[in-house]
């Protein structure tokens, strides 16, 4: 028996059956450039949020202040979120171009040249989660940029360490990976540590593997609101 | 002199055949093509038919470990006498994680731990039982944490400790996570070499192929 949670992109879970993503598993998201990754993440983030169902977000690739923007402009509350205790978000980039802001209970600031301090604020903020809530939802977006910034093996040691704190601590995560930015070995490596693969390439969702779930392929479009994935027929 | 040992899972030993004590397996082939399930099959079969086991659990922990076989019904909990485990990977959760009954924790980057606890649970078994099955799922992750020259030597002596003890080992490897050379002479390690490329699984042996058509259902692998 394979527990299911909702994925909170539209069309997916319907084309599963109502709930799409096993429970306390890890999937990467990938594809080329500008396909609607993070779009994805951001609506499985917002999908959980909606549901009162906290999400810790690893953002790499955007600052707070982007971060923020990039998921109002899709219709989502970010502040509210965080407010309510509902997003928590570990910030590596903001700290590159600037002062770092100040941290709350929803908000820690790292770096992406640290990846030993992003663990220990994972540590933090995964016991902050614990402690109110049974179940929660991790985004790590994305690894290509920590990859930019490290050794491309030592984040597939940093994964393999995200995969395990979150998965103990009770979570289900989504991990983002930009097609063909590391060495062929390294991304074997990621798709290997995963337990679900979906593969965005612009117009056709295909979940490559995932628990208990042929493959399978279905087409999607972004709109305001984010990714929505077509029925055919 | 102990008899002979088959997988248990029936389309593979069709092509398979029986495996003497020693023989040691490598089982190779892209992500996600089912070789975990595969391992895991193999686990409980040895299980059911009363061969203790020791399961390397390397690219995921003993919870995940339980949750994959208990999705196919296989409910490895109730051999607990008969499984040891050493789990590699539990330890990055932060924690520090606590040995109990057979289960016991090492770490991805401590290789040296790993082969004293190998030869703590290998040695134990014989005396016990005088036959042993082994898995280890997977040998790849390890090249993520140490150099791949020292992988190589936990390989070769993890399968020494296998034939000292009279077992079979069936050990998993992701391929295209390494250098060409040191993939290339990872076969050489093994009696038998099993591949799954997603449809079809072959068997090399002896110099000997042979293949068989493969699905994974939600009853395990279905060879042939």
């Amino acid at each position: 028996m394979i527990v299911r949670v909702p994925s909170g992109i539209r069309g997916l879970d319907e084309l599963m059956g109502g709930v799409s993503i096993p429970e306390n598993t890890v999937t990467l998201v990938y594809g080329p450039p500008k396909v609607g990754k993070s779009i994805f993440a951001y609506g499985f983030t917002a999908g959980g949020a909606e549901m009162d169902e906290p999400c810790l977000y690893i953002s790499a690739d955007y600052g707070i202040s982007d971060l923020k923007r990039n998921m109002m402009v899709l219709g989502m509350d970010p502040e509210s979120y965080m407010e309510k205790e509902l997003l928590y978000v570990i910030d590596a980039i903001s700290s590159i171009s600037g002062p770092s802001r100040d941290e709350g209970s929803t908000y820690f600031s790292s770096s992406v040249h640290n990846p030993t301090d992003i663990m220990v604020k994972l540590g933090v903020a995964i016991r902050n989660i614990t402690n109110r809530y049974n179940m929660f939802r991790s985004v790590l977006d994305s690894l290509t940029t920590l990859m930019a910034f490290n050794d491309e093996m030592l984040i597939v040691r940093v994964l393999t360490a995200y995969i395990m704190r979150i998965k103990e601590a009770g979570g289900t995560a989504m991990v983002t990976y930009t097609e063909g930015s590391a060495d062929p070995k390294v991304e074997t490596m990621l798709k290997a540590v995963v337990d679900n693969i979906i593969h965005l390439d612009g117009s056709e969702l295909t979940v490559e593997a995932m628990v208990g779930t042929g493959r399978f392929s279905a087409p999607y479009t972004i709109d305001d609101s984010g990714i929505r994935v077509l029925h055919e027929g | 002199m102990s008899e002979n040992y088959s997988t248990g899972i029936a389309g593979l030993d069709a092509i398979l055949g029986e495996l003497e004590p020693g023989s040691i397996m490598l089982l190779t082939g892209p992500p996600k093509a089912g070789k975990t399930v595969l391992a895991t099959e193999f686990t409980y079969r040895a299980l059911q038919a009363g061969n203790p086991c020791l399961f390397i659990a390397a690219e995921y922990g003993y919870r995940d470990l339980q949750r994959n076989t208990m999705a196919f019904n296989w409910f490895i909990q109730s051999f607990a006498d008969k499984l040891h485990v050493i789990d590699l990977p539990t330890g990055l959760a932060g924690g520090r994680p606590q040995d109990s009954g057979n289960v016991r924790y090492s770490a991805l980057q401590n290789t040296t731990d790993l082969m004293v606890k190998v030869g703590i649970s290998t040695r134990s078994l014989y005396l016990e039982e005088g036959t042993m099955v082994s898995v280890f799922d997977s040998a790849s992750i390890l090249l993520a944490f140490n150099p791949p020259k020292l992988v190589m030597r936990v390989l070769k002596a993890y399968n020494d400790r296998v034939r000292e003890a009279g077992g079979i080992a069936l050990v998993v490897y992701t391929e295209g996570v390494a250098e060409k050379d040191i993939e290339d002479e990872i076969p050489g390690l093994f009696d038998v070499h099993i591949h799954m490329d997603g449809s079809v699984m072959s068997a090399v042996r002896g110099g000997e192929g042979m293949e068989a058509p493969y699905r994974i259902t939600d009853q395990g692998v279905n060879v042939g």
